[in-house]
């Protein structure tokens, strides 16, 4: 027995999510199939609006309401504009944001070099961040650890050593209020190795 | 480390789903094609977490797409239970419950397979040895593996970035982290060879009976003393190439005999020696690591060796807690025998055996996932 055309596509669509594979995509189309028309729909207009509805910050690349001038972070007056964190995706914002511990301003790369998929500089919003430096006082790298992350803080580094801006990396170490028995040794064998005076 | 009970659902041919193990040598005797093998390949993946050879699918029985192991192990913490979830590319495995990676796995205990393929150790491709030294490597140090599949990773991140010819303007930002973590797997498997090397020549020297000078070294891809000035030198192949033609990525592990390469100037007895000397170095480095012997596994070693070798064997096998003996014959010396046929395995010289077979059928009903005993 052949699937009806419409559950086919449904189920193909699905499929093409990241970390959604054939069966769970399968599932989710039938947990959708026995949802109520209005669950469904409230979901399908959903997905619709935060396409329609959002755009890309023009500073900092983070996501903003479509016909905002800029994004909330971009836009409040309180924030140290001279501060420039540089990070992977519009999620990291929101961790680093969370931490409450940031007062400066984004930039949102959308992604990390990796050859394999074909994203190059020229695929992440690196230009726009070269251009927006004249009055920028320090540059806080803060790309993922993974071997991606690393090569595009690289990368960036090598294009912004001669600007007249300082730049850091952000610390990697121990997880606050973890044991240090059960740290893995590289995360402990880091820490170590970036430890510091007290 | 000693394996205590072994309980198996769809591995190859076998048909038994639970059996007990005790210390000593244990012989497990059958035909070819009977299953001991397999027996012994369930044991490595309950106690490495790894199959010794082939793809998750060539271990699972014909027609079935799941399989399960499980064996409860005697280590230095106690009795811990490993299960492995096989399904095709996939494999969970399971520690106390719990789900771990493999490298953690290997935190618990050492086990050891010598079998007939160990040949490949001398006459196989690099990728073989050094296939060797990054399980060993994998298996005593957790950090080794990681910074070892992250090297990897960007191996083949430069490599698809030289392939795609143009914007090589990047190369740059993944030559940093390339010399950094390559630099580091040279360091710890020169390290580690340190420590192997005069293992593996007592190993030879042992079984030769008389001083061989046996050496085992790390072959490097580059002549230069730094990785960084290797790269530099291979700017231009590895652009004409559109690979990275410098790094342990292209190690090898070279074997000499008085200052010969094994390989090419060794006698057939010698390579199977030389193969052994590394399977007793990792023996003993495991034993070392963990301060207790490995379980040891071998697999239908008898047909291959001469009468002197299979003596050092009996004797490696006797001086551990626990070894798995299989043969077409059983070994001179063993303390339990079992019989294996058409996936069968019973204790030898037993006639209650169908009866428990059946019992343990039943008990598996009961508790655990469907199964299709005989």
């Amino acid at each position: 027995m052949r699937f009806p055309a419409p559950l086919v596509t449904l189920i193909r669509e699905l499929g093409r999510l990241p970390g959604i594979g054939p069966k769970s995509a399968q599932r989710l189309a039938f947990y959708l199939f026995n949802q109520s028309d209005a669950d469904v729909l409230t979901l399908a207009r959903a997905i619709e609006e935060a396409k329609t509805g959002l755009e890309r910050c023009p500073r900092c690349h983070n996501v903003m309401g479509v016909g905002d001038a800029a994004c909330g972070v971009c836009l409040d007056a309180s924030r140290d504009a001279a501060i420039l964190c540089v990070v992977e995706g519009p999620a990291d914002v929101l961790a680093i944001e969370r931490s409450g511990e940031y007062a400066g301003v984004y930039h949102v790369l959308h992604g990390a070099l990796s050859p394999m998929h074909g994203v190059g500089p020229d695929q992440l919003t690196i230009e726009s961040l070269l251009a927006r430096l004249d009055d920028i006082r320090e540059v806080v790298l803060a790309t993922s650890t993974t071997v991606e992350g690393e090569a595009t803080a690289m990368y960036l580094a090598q294009h912004l050593r001669e600007r007249a801006v300082s730049l850091t990396r952000i610390a990697y170490g121990l997880p606050v209020g973890g044991d240090l028995e059960y740290a893995d040794e590289v995360t402990l064998g880091r820490a170590m190795t970036h430890r510091r005076p007290m | 480390m000693r394996v205590r009970a072994l309980r198996q659902i769809h591995l190859r041919n076998l048909v038994t789903e639970r059996l007990a193990f005790e210390d000593g040598v244990t012989a497990v005797v059958g035909p070819n094609g009977a299953g001991k093998s397999n027996l012994l390949a369930a044991l490595a993946l309950g106690a490495g977490g790894a199959l010794p050879s082939g793809t998750i699918g060539e271990a699972l029985r014909f027609g079935t797409d799941e399989g399960y192991v499980r064996v409860d192990l005697e280590t230095n913490d106690g009795v811990r239970s490993v299960e492995v979830a096989l399904a095709p590319g996939r494999k969970t495995i399971r520690l106390d419950g719990q789900v771990v990676r493999l490298a953690e796995l290997a935190r618990i205990g050492g086990v050891v397979r010598i079998g007939p393929e160990d040949a490949d150790l001398v006459h196989g491709p690099p990728a073989r040895r050094r296939g060797f030294l990054d399980d060993l490597l994998g298996r005593t140090s957790l950090r080794y593996a990681l910074v070892v599949r992250a090297y990897h990773r960007v191996v083949e991140q430069r490599n698809a970035l030289l392939k795609s010819g143009g914007a090589l303007a990047s190369l740059a930002a993944w030559d940093d982290r390339f010399l950094e973590l390559g630099r580091e797997v040279e360091g710890l498997r020169a390290r580690a060879i340190a420590s192997l090397a005069p293992r593996a020549r007592d190993a030879y020297d042992a079984v030769a009976g008389d001083p061989s000078a046996f050496d085992v070294a790390l072959g490097r891809s580059h002549s230069e003393h730094d990785l960084a000035d290797a790269l530099a030198a291979s700017r231009s192949e590895e652009r004409a190439r559109g690979v990275t033609v410098v790094g342990p990525h292209r190690d090898d592990l070279v074997l000499t005999l008085a200052g010969r390469a094994v390989q090419a100037y060794g006698s057939r007895g010698e390579a199977r020696t030389a193969a052994l000397a590394l399977r007793v170095a990792e023996f003993e480095l495991l034993d070392a690591r963990h301060g207790a012997p490995p379980l040891l596994l071998l697999d239908d070693v008898h047909a291959e060796l001469d009468a002197r070798r299979r003596a050092f064997l009996a004797d490696l096998a006797a001086r551990t807690p626990q070894a798995i003996v299989t043969g077409t014959e059983p070994p001179a010396r063993f303390d339990h025998h079992l019989h294996v046929d058409a996936g069968l395995v019973r204790p030898a010289a037993c006639e209650r055996v169908t009866r428990t077979v059946r019992e343990d059928a039943a008990m598996a009903l009961d508790e655990g996932p469907a199964s299709d005993v005989a």
